[in-house]
C-alpha cells in the first residue's frame, strides 16, 4: 500500500499506509490521524478534512472538482494555493510519498 | 456466524422514557451494538461508534425513505425535504440549501446576532425573574426565522407549535403524533400565503431559493421542499440546546465562574450543551441491504433508530459522560448535530447564536440563579426544558 506523510499540528510527522480502496481522508482516520474531523464523512460538504499539500508527487493528484473548490472557501483555516479536501483524493499507487500538512483548525 | 439480535421491550417514545431516558439508553448500549425494539417495531443503535459509522454509511442507512419511526409519516416525507433524500439528489439540494449557512457566509450576520444577544441580556438583567426558555432561548432562533430565512413576523410564533408538531410526527403513531396531524395543514397554509414575493424579505434565504429556481438551478418543487428545511429545524433544536446550556450554568455556579474568567471556554461550553442536551434524540434510517455489526445482522429494509442522545453519553467514548466539561478533549465530536452527509446544515448558525448569548453574558451577568421547577417538554423527538425560571444578577 502506498505511504502518505502527515505533518501534524505540533510539527511532528507521521507516515501511514493507505489502501487504494480508500480516500486519503478515510485512510488517515483508519490510521489514527484523528486531527482530521471529516464531519460529513466524505461528501465534500463540511470542509473539515482540509489539508495542505506540501510535497511528493503533486502532479499525480486528481484535478479539483467544483464542489471541492466551493467548499474550500469555507474551511476554518485559511485556504492556500496548496489546499485540498482529503476526502476528494482517492489513494493511488502514484501518490506514494505524498506529504500533507494538517491545518491548526479544522 | 450470525448472532440473534437481542430485544429491548420498552417503548422508546413513551412518557416514561422521555421523563427518564438515561437508564434506558444505557441498557440499550449494554445489550449490544444493535437491539430490536419490539414496542416500536424497529432496530436501534445506541453506541457512539456504531451510530457514527451508520450515519456516515448513507448508502446502507438511507434517509430517502424517511427518518421517522412510523410508515405513514415516512411515506409523506420520503423525498419531500433535503433531510429525507439520498445521493445524488441530496448532494444537489444540500449544496443549494447550505450555501448561506456555511461558516464564512454567516460572518456577515455575526454583528447583528451579537447585538441582538447583547440587547436581550441587558434587558433580562433589569427584568429580574424570567423564563429561560420563552424569554431567552427562543429569542434568537425566532428572530433568525424573520431576518435570515425572511418569513414575515406575523404568524412567526405559530412556527414553534408547527415545528413541535413536525417532530411529534417523526416518532411512532402515538397520541402525540395524532394530536400533531392537524397542525401541519395550518403550516402549509401559512407557507402558501406568506412565502410569496412581496411578503418575503428580499435578501432572505427563501427569496434566494426563488432566485435559484428562476435561473433553473433548482426546480420550483425543490424550492418548496427547502422552505421546510430552513424554517422547521432551526427553532426547537437551538432552543433546546440553549435551554440546556442555561440550565447547566444555573445549576453549576462554578462552571459560570470558570467561563467568565476564561471566555475561550465558550465554544466548548456550547458543544457540551449540544452533547448533553442532544435536542434531536433520534432519527431513523432504512437499510438498503443486509448489514452486519459485530456478528449481529440487520436485514435489508429494516428501520433503525440512531439514538444520538445515547451515543453522546456512551461511556465507551466519553470519560465521565454525564459531566459538563467545556475543556473535554474532542468536545466537538459529539453526534448532537448528527454526522455524515445529513449532518445538521445549521450547526454553524446554531453555534453562532449560542456563542453570542454567552459572550453577551460574560461581561454583564455575575451569577445565574435557578428559581423553581424545570419541567421537561414531552415531544416524540425533541428533548428539552419546557421552562426555566431564572434570574440574572
Amino acid at each position: 500500500m502506498p505511504n502518505v506523510t502527515f505533518i501534524m499540528t505540533d510539527g511532528r510527522s507521521r507516515e501511514i499506509e493507505i489502501a487504494e480502496t480508500l480516500s486519503i481522508m478515510e485512510g488517515a482516520l483508519a490510521g489514527g490521524i484523528d486531527e482530521i474531523l471529516a464531519e460529513c464523512g466524505g461528501s465534500a460538504m463540511c470542509g473539515t478534512c482540509h489539508v495542505y499539500v506540501e510535497g511528493g508527487p503533486i502532479d499525480a493528484l486528481p484535478a479539483m472538482g467544483p464542489d471541492e473548490d466551493a467548499m474550500l472557501q469555507e474551511t476554518a483555516a485559511a485556504r492556500a494555493s496548496n489546499s485540498r479536501l482529503s476526502c476528494q483524493i482517492h489513494m493511488a499507487p502514484d501518490l506514494e510519498g505524498l506529504v500533507l500538512r494538517l491545518p491548526v483548525k479544522t | 456466524m450470525n448472532k440473534a439480535t437481542p430485544s429491548y421491550e420498552v417503548d422508546l417514545y413513551s412518557d416514561e422514557v422521555i421523563d427518564n431516558p438515561l437508564p434506558h439508553y444505557r441498557a440499550i448500549r449494554d445489550i449490544g451494538p444493535v437491539v430490536w425494539l419490539s414496542a416500536n417495531n424497529q432496530f436501534a443503535m445506541g453506541r457512539y461508534a456504531d451510530v457514527k459509522a451508520g450515519l456516515r454509511n448513507a448508502e446502507v442507512f438511507s434517509s430517502g425513505q424517511g427518518i421517522a419511526a412510523n410508515d405513514v409519516s415516512n411515506q409523506l416525507i420520503a423525498g419531500a425535504f433535503t433531510l429525507t433524500t439520498d445521493a445524488p439528489l441530496h448532494n444537489k439540494l444540500r449544496k443549494a440549501l447550505a450555501a448561506p449557512l456555511l461558516r464564512n457566509a454567516l460572518e456577515v450576520h455575526r454583528e447583528r446576532i451579537e447585538k441582538t444577544a447583547e440587547d436581550l441580556v441587558a434587558d433580562l438583567l433589569v427584568r429580574g425573574r424570567f423564563d429561560g426558555i420563552a424569554d431567552f432561548a427562543q429569542v434568537l432562533p425566532l428572530s433568525v426565522v424573520s431576518f435570515l430565512v425572511g418569513l414575515p413576523e406575523e404568524g412567526r410564533q405559530d412556527m414553534l407549535k408547527w415545528a413541535a408538531a413536525g417532530f411529534n410526527l417523526s416518532g411512532p403513531l402515538n397520541d402525540r403524533a395524532a394530536a400533531a396531524q392537524p397542525m401541519l395543514a395550518a403550516m402549509q397554509q401559512y407557507f402558501a400565503e406568506n412565502c410569496i414575493p412581496g411578503k418575503l424579505a428580499p435578501d432572505g434565504w427563501v427569496a434566494r431559493l426563488y432566485k435559484l429556481a428562476e435561473i433553473g438551478e433548482i426546480t420550483p418543487e425543490e424550492c418548496r421542499m427547502m422552505l421546510t428545511d430552513y424554517s422547521v429545524p432551526s427553532l426547537d433544536t437551538t432552543i433546546s440546546a440553549t435551554g440546556e446550556l442555561l440550565f447547566q450554568l444555573a445549576k453549576n455556579p462554578a462552571l459560570w465562574e470558570e467561563i467568565k474568567a476564561d471566555p475561550s471556554l465558550i465554544s466548548g461550553a456550547v458543544d457540551e450543551a449540544v452533547r448533553l442536551g442532544s435536542p434531536v434524540f433520534s432519527f431513523t434510517r432504512l437499510t438498503t441491504r443486509e448489514h452486519e455489526i459485530d456478528g449481529f445482522v440487520i436485514p435489508k429494509g429494516s428501520r433503525v433508530a440512531m439514538i444520538y442522545a445515547s451515543a453522546n453519553r456512551d461511556e465507551r467514548e466519553w470519560e465521565a459522560p454525564d459531566t459538563f466539561n467545556p475543556r473535554r478533549p474532542k468536545v466537538s465530536e459529539h453526534l448532537g448535530f448528527g454526522n455524515g452527509p445529513h449532518m445538521c446544515a445549521g450547526r454553524h448558525l446554531s453555534r453562532l447564536e449560542m456563542e453570542a448569548l454567552l459572550k453577551a453574558m460574560v461581561g454583564r451577568v455575575n451569577a445565574i440563579e435557578l428559581l423553581g421547577e424545570t419541567p421537561r417538554v414531552r415531544n416524540n423527538i425533541i428533548r428539552a426544558y419546557a421552562s426555566l425560571p431564572v434570574r440574572f444578577v
